[in-house]
């Protein structure tokens, strides 16, 4: 188990968002999660990189307890995320957005003025593997554009890339083919599949559709808790997976 | 004559472009309102003077300067930079003013209202008959390095950074980046710049009092970065020198044409409505910020 | 304590008084908007000096004064929206441009009262009797000012409480999505929030004038602790607010006298509001009122 979830709660202002929530990913899989409109999947996520606190339970990755820690403490233990609303840099270039994800090269201001020679070396080391990325996602051509000058697929296509960048042992997708059409949609998880073996993925998705055929391992959640878990051919026909999404 | 006027306007121009380009690296890339960008000016003034007074050299004031102004910087950044951005505006603004209350009340040490007059100036024995040119060179010196060195800072990875800061601040988190800690070092390193424009005005002037301090001063500096283009440090050059041209110039014009309205309250007023015309209308100012190939 | 007496009771309900006519305005303006708008001050100067053309000028009483300041100040309020940032909110533009913005509007406002009414300082025309008060004596100004805020408070209470408008306006500042989400025309509520927070501005500036004098730093001078009220009460919070005022009154008033117990100069009582809204800022940066705010 490369991240385990155990007993989490979490509530705003009275009302439970995550409610007793446990789960587990095998390394160098991709687990999806899914469920109606605010069954708390993104909370989920803003639990596990950091952005929220728990209230009780904890989180565990690669046997570490991470639940207090703070989201960029939790990045770079190897756990990177992106966003349900595309957060890209927007006034920066694609090939910029790429190399601020690289967790190689420092902010350091040592070296900018006495070493130089370094920061050089490991900017092109950084620029060759983001046009690797970049080439391998087919937004190549894009490199010198603003960020804000994408399409919104393509904005979802950077987000990846970025993610990928940072290289982590485990990314949290959050709705990463939301918006996208299906072409691209099937593209997106594709690529995702062959990272499988370098990676591990939990991606958070509507579409069950899509998930069903990509997933190793699915969990299902509603009004803050997991409700059923397992492979996509034992959820498929699971009665409380089938009353969650007719029942609302 | 004509000529000492066009050096002293380029010698203001020279030291508030120092200023302008310390608020473009906090304020410009990073999106840390600084409204009391007068503290660090003043710190800068106050500290080398008070040290030359003493008899150190006009070197070890402006390091001096630069030191206090780090902590001044550090101590106003960490209670403030971990929350709302608008806070950092609200508490830096009152920093300004309580420090001109420091220098107003703490007669002993800056003789109050007063000011302090006969500060001494570098190297005046040297140059004595074209002390102006030395001036002169010495502050566009200091702006070269400033500017050298504010280019070579946003156009690093830690500039990257920045920027990206600029545009969302979570996001950046994501990527394991300790953007508190990266907010800090640039809001430090921006007051130390400021203080370093202060010591080159106080040494100037050979005259200082609370009363230049004023937070008009700090708006002044941001409407060279709004209209000359935020987040670009050749574009902040150019709106110091408009400024300065227009501030300096109505101060000329006074002396010859007798205007219906105060001259100051006029120049204030079109810094206000100027401020106000180019967020409205031009909000990336006359020169935008370039667009970077990714190369260092 | 031998300094805790009646007079400084006396004196802080009244500062406080004033500051929640002052802070009603900003924080609901900075809930709904959420920027601080720090052009709020030169409303107040701008109630002020209104008040003064009908009583000085014109000669009537000073209450007339303060309704006409109420309803010009209040307009102001709505011109400043109108005019700059309702176009800024139809850009998209960033809270950041606001807040320069508002800077802008601050300066002109200022300005061009000072070049109406000059530097000087000038005083309401009135008389005010002297009474005794268990141990402290207050005149009927301050039993006026404390009569007035009062009254004041009550009727907001019942707006908010008891109509429509009221509900609709605390509405848009707990929640405006949610708020355009059931129907409710956010603009238009708008419009009353600047004119009701912009008018007890107004208000505020004639009590806090007739309280010291008329100069055109009025309004700036209390824009700290104006501050220190909204962030100390939780930004947007109504009765937050009030409570904050008075207790920023009674630190003031009570801070003053521990300063000269401490052969301070009493010239660093607006430090005070600056020390309190650190501490808020380390331990409470919600407010003592206010909602906690967290991540999406």
């Amino acid at each position: 188990m490369i991240l385990q979830v155990q007993d989490v709660e979490k509530s705003f202002g009275g009302i439970k968002a995550l409610e007793g929530v446990s789960l587990g990913v095998e390394e160098n899989t991709i687990v999806g999660l899914i469920g109606p409109n605010g069954s708390g999947k993104t909370t989920l996520i803003n639990v596990i990189s950091g952005f929220l606190k728990v209230d009780t339970g904890r989180v565990y990755f690669e046997g570490k307890d991470i639940s207090s820690l703070l989201p960029f403490e939790i990045a770079r233990l190897g756990i990177c995320r992106t966003f349900q609303l595309t957060r890209i840099f927007r006034g920066l270039t694609v090939l910029e957005n790429m190399l601020i994800s690289s967790n190689m090269q420092k902010e350091g201001l040592w070296q900018l003025f006495f070493n130089r020679k370094k920061m050089i070396l490991q900017e092109k080391v950084d620029e060759r593997a983001a046009y690797e990325i970049l080439e391998f996602l087919e937004i190549n051509h894009l490199k010198h554009e603003y960020a804000h000058s994408l399409s919104g697929g393509q904005q979802k296509l950077l987000s990846l890339g970025m993610a990928l960048m940072a290289d982590p042992g485990i990314v949290l997708l959050d709705e990463p083919v939301a918006g996208v059409n299906p072409t691209l949609a099937n593209k997106i998880f594709e690529k995702v599949k062959l990272e499988k073996k370098k990676r591990t993925f939990l991606v958070v998705e509507h579409n069950i559709d899509i998930l069903m055929d990509f997933c190793d391992m699915i969990y299902v959640m509603n009004k803050g808790k997991i409700v059923a878990s397992g492979k996509p051919e034992e959820i498929q026909g699971n009665e409380t997976v089938i009353d969650v999404y007719l029942g609302g | 004559m004509i000529f000492d006027y066009l050096l002293d306007t380029l010698i203001y121009i020279g030291i508030y472009a120092i200023l302008a380009i310390s608020l473009n690296l906090e304020a410009g890339y990073t999106r840390l309102m600084n409204f009391g960008k007068v503290a660090f000016f003043a710190i800068g003034a106050y500290t080398s003077t008070l040290l030359s007074i003493a008899g150190m050299p006009f070197i070890v004031g402006l390091i001096g300067g630069i030191i206090l102004s780090a902590l001044l910087g550090l101590l106003i950044a960490l209670p403030t930079l971990r929350l709302r951005a608008d806070y950092l505006a609200i508490v830096t603004l009152a920093s300004g003013e309580i420090l001109r209350l420091f220098f107003l009340n703490e007669q002993w040490l800056t003789d109050g209202p007063m000011g302090i007059r006969g500060i001494p100036q570098p190297m005046y024995t040297v140059f004595e008959d074209n002390y102006i040119i030395f001036y002169a060179l010495l502050v566009y010196g200091i702006l070269l390095i400033c500017y050298i060195f504010a280019e070579k800072l946003i156009n690093s990875p830690f500039g990257r950074t920045l920027k990206a800061i600029r545009d969302d601040e979570d996001a950046v988190q994501v990527f394991g980046k300790n953007t508190f800690n990266l907010k800090i070092k640039v809001f430090v390193i921006s007051s130390c710049m400021a203080s370093i424009s202060g010591t080159l005005f106080a040494h100037y002037l050979a005259y200082i009092s609370p009363d230049m301090f004023f937070p008009s001063l700090t708006f002044s500096v941001w409407t060279m970065m709004v209209i000359g283009g935020t987040a670009n440090n050749m574009g902040v050059i150019m709106g110091a020198v408009m400024i300065q041209v227009f501030e300096r110039g109505t101060r000329f014009l006074k002396d010859f044409v007798s205007l219906p309205v105060e001259p100051y309250n006029l120049r204030i007023i079109i810094i206000g409505l100027l401020l106000i015309l180019f967020i409205l209308y031009r909000p990336d100012g006359m020169i935008k910020e370039k667009k970077s190939k990714g190369r260092l | 304590m031998p300094f805790l007496d009646m007079q400084i009771i006396i004196n802080s309900v009244v500062t406080g008084s004033i500051y929640v006519m002052i802070a009603v305005g900003l924080t609901m303006i900075y809930r709904v908007l959420k920027f601080a708008n720090f052009s709020h001050a030169e409303l107040v100067t701008f109630g002020a000096y209104t008040a003064y053309i009908i009583n000085v000028s014109l000669g009537l009483n000073l209450f007339y004064g303060l309704v006409v300041a109420f309803f010009l100040t209040g307009l102001l309020g709505i011109a400043s929206d109108r005019l700059v940032f309702k176009k800024l909110r139809s850009k998209g533009s960033s809270v950041i441009s606001m807040m320069i913005a508002s800077i802008g509007i601050g300066l002109v406002v200022r300005q061009s009262i000072q070049e109406v009414w000059g530097p000087q300082i000038r005083w309401y025309e009135f008389e005010s009797k002297t009474y005794e008060l268990l141990g402290g004596s207050i005149t009927m100004l301050h039993i006026y000012i404390i009569a007035i805020s009062t009254a004041i408070i009550f009727l907001l209470h019942f707006l908010f409480t008891r109509t429509k408008l009221g509900k609709a306006m605390r509405g848009v500042s707990d929640n405006p999505q949610l708020a355009m989400a059931s129907g409710i025309d956010t603009e238009k509520i708008l419009l009353w929030v600047w004119f009701i927070g912009g008018g007890l501005a107004g208000i505020g500036g004639v009590l806090r004038g007739a309280d010291t004098r008329l100069v055109p730093l009025l309004g700036w001078e209390v824009l700290l602790s104006a501050f220190a009220v909204v962030i100390l009460g939780g930004i947007g919070s109504f009765y937050g607010a009030i409570l904050a005022a008075y207790l920023l009154g009674f630190a003031e008033n009570f801070g003053v006298v521990l300063l000269s117990e401490l052969s301070i100069s009493t010239g660093y009582r607006p430090a005070i509001a600056f020390i309190i809204l650190i501490l808020v800022l380390l331990l409470k940066p919600w407010g003592i009122m206010g909602k906690k705010e967290e991540g999406s």
